[in-house]
């Protein structure tokens, strides 16, 4: 169990720097999907499961559709 | 988006989609989930079906005058407090009229939570569906 919150973990901090360096926007969105996905796994296993069904509804649902949408308004590439 | 696959797959999962948020909004007072992730659920749901058949097709499903609905998450508390008031017992108290039953699997005698837990469940799935219309709107 240690093993595989480490491993989260150091994913988790990988994600949120990619988000940060990727130019691409919807590249970004997706992997901000993923992030938000392996914290509603941490949640669980912090036994938390009210929280973790609240961050797979709305982080890795609704939110990344209204990041889309409006990443389809405006240019996509990041100047 | 015209694509045969995803609009079957998306015509076949969705009343399960909102079983399950059914499931949590009724359970919400006696196991994990709660009124705001089963009415983010709901949502979500009309969401993925307006991403595959289109505004026009959506917004027939859901017609423009629930997103106006400002009293009735309100009135569902108001009614739950008169019900307990006539069932005897003191508002703040409610407790004791079975208001409250935040133990796992403990059987629910009078289960007056549930009502306001379906009026949050109603505004949350309003609000995130008239979010994502007003986002995807050409010019309004």
């Amino acid at each position: 169990m240690e093993i595989l919150n480490i491993i989260l973990i150091i994913f988790l901090i990988v994600c949120a720097v990619a988000v940060e360096r990727t130019k691409d926007l919807l590249s970004a969105i997706i992997i901000f999907a993923s992030y938000s996905l392996v914290m509603a796994i941490l949640w669980l296993i912090l036994m938390a499961p009210d929280i973790a069904l609240t961050e797979a509804a709305i982080g890795a649902g609704v939110t990344t559709i209204l990041l889309v949408a409006t990443v389809s308004r405006i240019r996509r590439l990041e100047k | 988006m015209d694509d045969l696959i995803v609009k079957t797959i998306i015509r076949i999962v969705t009343p399960f989609i909102y079983l399950y948020g059914v499931y949590i909004i009724l359970n919400a007072s006696v196991s994990p989930g709660g009124s705001f992730a089963g009415g983010a659920i709901m949502g979500s749901a009309l969401v993925l079906y307006t991403i595959a058949f289109g505004l026009e097709k959506a917004e027939k499903k859901v017609p423009n005058r629930i997103f106006k609905w400002q009293r009735e998450v309100l009135l569902c508390f108001l009614f739950m407090g008169f019900v307990t008031i006539f069932m005897g017992y003191d508002v703040l108290k409610l407790r004791e009229a079975g208001a409250y039953a935040l133990e796992m699997g403990q059987v629910v005698k009078v289960d007056l939570l549930n009502l306001v837990n379906i009026g949050i469940a109603m505004k949350v799935a309003v609000t995130l569906i008239s979010l994502f219309h007003v986002f995807i709107k050409e010019d309004y």
